[in-house]
């Protein structure tokens, strides 16, 4: 084996390790396909039998993008080490706070009324169809960006991962990026196709370990040839004495930026994708794992991508023009460690990002089957197995639409890791809604509708501001450019107050309603 | 209980502003910036109060439910 890498060139090797990561995912699809017992139940929420590591692991691989390796060592080599406290420490507090208070008690009405997805839960809720027809496209348009975000990152680490590899065949001999996209995209469709909820959960646990492990080793190398020091300890003394002290600090930081970028995980809340596999779990208490270890499994993941980073910046004068400072982990595992270790880490990086993929493709096609084609056909109307195979061709039909999309976007040089933040930032606006729906039981169908249409009127009214993502620096500025915020903030205080307002003007649902949601009221 | 967990929660957010080590270059054991060192014990302290919330603020009601599961079907 050794010998056969000896003889390739680097981006065949890198090639071949990708490509050979790849067949081991489908070959745990297939796996998983064995287990699959034929049912709707089964096929989409691999029938409630997840246990705590599992869930934690699937979880977290969901909930982190090419944003966990790439983005995380891109921004804090742009920015600083504040980039750790912005998006990572954040993330620990708020996403653990929506699964115990949101993932928990969703669960529990899932598995209580039999939801899979959703829409389910606040149609029934609300007592009200419109809000599943209003929520349908809105959930979907604003997973497409995110699916995008995918689908891009992975063919453009595929392409500048395997460079030379098949030279005289494409240009530069890197397999170019929509080839690249092409292949995750069959990949991630054909384990998901083949192994439905359990196979994403079991891909995803895998991913998980992958990109951790990865990104761990990849750090200890790294620190080691960059200080060059006898020990660890000493090579990452001698690299960190070298970071000039704005990227040490948050000097070049807005203090407000910086605090109201802690609203954008609350986009966790409303995930749909993150939704379904609550409902995978085995049992409430295996929440408990999951809510305990995220924080620590960011901090394992962020705070070495963020070190790298910043030692990156002492590089500076050795980079090419024009650096993109997301590929800094990329350029430095291929400069400082080599060919294998190179397409080890793309593996890994393509682990990220497949993680979320497979979710998303997976819950759309639940959302497009129970949503809409069982919920106006009737239950009856299809059996189990009419219905699994619906979701399997409506999933094929949207990793159609969004490879299709991608290329379009490819050619538009729109920023992908900004589309993130604007596609998360729609997500948190639902927040209020999820919320309320749970804890606050004057909440109207009326006041939901409202929340919904105000915090999609006000997302999409500051996407447009700031030239459809185009200015990366945009943010709401009250009342002077001293304080600015980000957008997420308006977003959520108008979907907020639309809520509350139209609730309490309007008539609530009834009673018989409001007590399967919540305990008898108190009477003096 | 409940309460306490829920201050805990306000004091995490809270401590997350840290405008105290804003402009600090200290290195903690001379490799980590201290705005980092710092964040990171935030991810630390936030996994201990949700070990504090799921271990004395778990909703009763939840464990009625996971025994009608445990016993079989739907609950």
């Amino acid at each position: 084996m050794s010998g056969f890498l000896i003889a390739m060139n680097a981006g065949q090797t890198r090639l071949a390790i990708i490509l050979a990561y790849l067949g081991l995912l489908l070959m745990l699809g297939f796996i998983a396909s064995r287990f699959f017992s034929g049912t709707k139940k089964d096929y989409l929420l691999a029938s409630h039998s997840i246990g705590p590591f599992l869930l934690l692991l699937s979880m977290f691989g969901t909930t982190m993008t090419a944003f966990a390796l790439v983005g995380s060592s891109g921004e804090s080599f742009d920015k600083g080490i504040g980039v750790y406290g912005m998006m990572a420490s954040s993330s620990g507090i708020i996403h653990s706070l929506c699964f115990f208070l949101i993932g928990v008690k969703v669960y529990t009405f899932g598995r209580r009324y039999g939801y899979t997805t959703q829409i389910q839960f606040f149609r029934d809720r609300l007592e009200s169809d419109f809000v599943g027809v209003l929520l349908f496209p809105i959930l979907v348009g604003l997973l497409i960006p995110y699916l995008l975000i995918g689908v891009m990152a992975s063919g453009g680490v595929i392409h500048v991962m395997t460079q030379g590899a098949l030279p005289g065949m494409f240009e530069g001999g890197g397999l170019p990026t929509w080839l690249g996209s092409l292949i995750v995209c069959l990949v991630v469709l054909t384990y998901v196709f083949m192994g439905g909820m359990r196979g994403t959960a079991w891909a995803n646990a895998f991913q998980t370990l992958v990109f951790m492990t990865l990104g761990i080793v990849a750090f200890v190398l790294l620190a080691n040839k960059l200080g060059g020091g006898e020990t660890l300890l000493e090579s990452m003394q001698k690299v960190s004495a070298k970071v000039s002290p704005e990227k040490i600090t948050r000097l070049n930081m807005s203090q407000t930026v910086f605090f109201s970028y802690m609203f954008i995980p609350l986009s966790v809340a409303m995930f749909p994708h993150l939704f379904q596999h609550w409902l995978t779990a085995k049992s409430a208490k295996t929440f408990k794992v999951p809510v305990i270890m995220h924080p620590i499994f960011i901090m394992l993941v962020w705070a070495p991508c963020v070190l790298i980073g910043v030692w990156g910046t002492t590089l500076e004068s050795s980079l090419p023009p024009n650096f993109n400072p997301n590929n800094i982990l990329a350029f430095l595992v291929n400069t400082k460690i080599g060919t294998v270790m190179g397409g080890l880490l793309a593996a890994g990086i393509l682990a990220a990002i497949m993680s979320s993929l497979d979710s998303q493709f997976l819950c759309l096609g639940t959302m497009f089957t129970s949503d809409v084609v069982t919920h106006y056909a009737g239950k009856d109307r299809f059996s189990d197995s009419a219905q699994v195979w619906i979701a399997r061709m409506f999933i094929i039909l949207i990793v159609a639409l969004t490879y299709g999309l991608s290329l379009v976007a490819e050619s538009t040089s729109i920023s992908i890791f900004n589309m993130a933040v604007w596609s998360f930032s729609g997500f948190a606006g639902l927040f209020p809604i999820v919320f309320a729906s749970l804890y606050w039981r004057k909440l109207t169908a009326a006041g939901a509708v409202s929340g919904i249409l105000a915090a999609f009127g006000s997302w999409l009214f500051l996407f447009r501001e700031s030239g459809w993502g185009v200015n990366k620096q945009f943010t709401i500025n009250i009342p002077s450019e001293v304080t600015a915020i980000m957008p997420v903030v308006g977003v959520i205080v108008c979907s907020t107050l639309a809520m509350l307002v139209t609730s309490w003007l309007t008539k609530r649902p009834s009673d018989e309603t409001i007590n399967r949601f919540f305990a008898p009221e108190k009477s003096n | 209980m409940k309460l306490i967990v829920t201050l805990l929660v306000v004091l995490l957010v809270f401590a997350h502003q840290d405008f105290w080590n804003w402009n600090s270059d200290k290195l903690f054991f001379e490799f980590l910036p201290i705005g980092l060192a710092y964040h990171m014990m935030i991810s630390v302290a936030a996994a201990f109060v949700w070990f504090i919330a799921c271990t004395f603020a778990w909703p009763k009601t939840l464990e009625h439910l996971d025994e009608l599961t445990e016993e079989g079907g739907e609950a």
